[in-house]
């Protein structure tokens, strides 16, 4: 009898998780809680996202720029902003910066300001432009396009040999069935 | 979608262009891309600037 009570495993009760009673102990669980909570609103604020326009307006702290939209957007500089210049300008910073300039910013935007704090700064050589129209004319011997577009303006299209040329065509789709074929017979 | 060349561009139809404005001549874009919409219909605007009749695109 005594063998079999030596022999029987030890059984410890589950410890309770202590509910916090003092005041102190409370006040510390409630700054925690506020903390994360404005942690996770401010990571939900804030996104990573780049812009790319002309300098419109330049202090030591902010840059103004109107992007290729039309829009307007306020950037912001700090310490911590690294600027890459073209090859010419080894030392490029803020003071190098100009009113028309084309620069891309890369940094983190915060929606509620609408501010983009700029971690990265760029030279761009030009502003990419999108332009549709009706081709007008075609200039084989030049490798040019004449476009006009619904307001009326005229843009000469250059070919380059780098261009690259796709045609979306609607009949495309018909054409894999043999629809047109269908039809002529 | 299709991939194709200049040759095969023909006057009347609609494009999108995306490039870059030539920094000697303000009217001229060097093209990056062009998209040629071929069956896209033209607006009343545009349609007083196409050609009257558009060379058609020989099927392959």
């Amino acid at each position: 009898m005594s063998i079999a009570l030596l022999a029987a495993p030890t059984i410890f009760a589950a410890t309770p998780t202590p509910s916090p009673t003092d005041a102190g102990e409370l006040q510390t669980i409630e700054k925690i809680k506020d903390m994360v909570a404005s942690k996770v609103a401010q990571l939900n604020l804030v996104e990573k996202k780049g812009f790319l326009g002309q300098v419109t307006d330049v202090t030591n702290t902010q840059v103004k720029i109107k992007d290729t939209e039309g829009e307007n957007k306020t950037i912001d500089i700090d310490e911590l902003t690294a600027f890459n210049g073209d090859s010419s300008s080894d030392n490029f910073g803020i003071s190098d910066v100009n009113k028309g300039d084309t620069l891309s910013f890369v940094g983190l935007y915060n929606k509620d300001t609408e501010h983009l704090l700029a971690r990265f700064v760029s030279k761009a050589p030009a502003l990419p432009v999108i332009f549709e129209g009706v081709i007008s004319e075609k200039d084989a011997k030049n490798y040019t396009l004449t476009v006009i577009n619904e307001k009326g303006e005229k843009k000469i299209i250059d070919i380059e040999t780098s261009t690259k040329t796709t045609f979306i065509q609607r009949k495309m789709e018909w054409k894999n069935l043999d629809f047109q074929k269908l039809i002529r017979e | 979608m299709e991939k194709s060349g200049f040759s095969k561009i023909d006057p009347g139809v609609r494009a999108v262009i995306s490039g870059f404005t030539d920094k000697q001549k303000a009217d001229h874009l060097i093209a990056d891309r062009i998209l040629v919409l071929q069956d896209a219909p033209l607006s009343n605007t545009m349609k007083k600037y196409a050609p009257s009749t558009p060379t058609p695109t020989p099927e392959k």
